[in-house]
């Protein structure tokens, strides 16, 4: 699943995570995000990716390809330690 | 040296576009990419905090002004809210293992800036910080 926006910000964390919530809904029991196109995430937006997380039947949401300005984030708040983080999408899915 | 000062109504959607005016405009666009996605999350989370708990999401109006001092960005970031809460020197972030939906903001600037100042003047709060072109974070 890829995010398509290049801002996972405040102004649009409510509609990441709503449109998170339908996308995953019967969804194979591994997701990955792919937030390539993501170019600047804020603490509403990394809000929104841990919400999206607990949609995921076993929280098994791992993400994939953070650019540097959204690795940063995960890196500072730690959060990079409760995800499965992979560089990039092929890496992802051969798991 | 350039400055540049950029008025925003406080409402997440037009944070969101004064960031964009600010990332390209002439203090922050000469900078490189990854000290200028630095500074524009300090902003964009003190910015969405006036949006958020100053005007309660109710309104209003903010200022940010930006300037270039040795080697560091700084900007004075100025609204008409509710007094602002003190952002404390050591804030810890949430526990990851809980898997908080919230709360990482005021530990992300703190560990960006590399000195913050706020007061309350003349029914104002006023904070202005600094931010180094070389941070390492």
């Amino acid at each position: 699943m890829r995010a398509e926006e290049p801002r996972l910000d405040a102004a649009g964390a409510l509609a990441f995570k709503d449109h998170l919530r339908e996308a995953v809904r019967d969804a194979p029991p591994r997701v990955v995000l792919d937030l390539g196109a993501v170019d600047f995430l804020d603490s509403s937006g990394l809000g929104a990716v841990v919400a999206a997380r607990k949609f995921v039947a076993n929280g098994a949401l791992e993400l994939a390809a953070l650019t540097p300005a959204v690795a940063r984030v995960f890196r500072l708040t730690r959060m990079d330690s409760v995800f499965t983080i992979y560089p990039d999408v092929p890496q992802a899915i051969a798991g | 040296m350039p400055r540049e000062r950029v008025r925003f109504r406080a409402d997440l959607h037009a944070v969101r576009d004064a960031l964009i005016q600010l990332e390209r405009g002439a203090v922050l666009g000469p900078l490189t990419g990854e000290s200028r996605s630095v500074i524009l999350l300090v902003l964009a989370e003190v910015m969405n905090n006036i949006a958020e708990h100053a005007y309660r999401g109710e309104g209003g109006e903010g200022s940010v002004c930006l300037w270039r001092k040795d080697g560091a960005v700084m900007a004075r970031i100025v609204d008409r809210g509710l007094p602002a809460p003190a952002i404390p020197a050591a804030t810890d972030t949430p526990n990851p293992a809980d898997l908080p939906e919230g709360g990482f903001g005021m530990p992300l600037i703190r560990v960006l800036v590399r000195e913050l100042a706020q007061s309350r003047r003349c029914g104002c709060n006023v904070m202005q910080l600094c931010v180094d072109d070389d941070n390492a974070a």
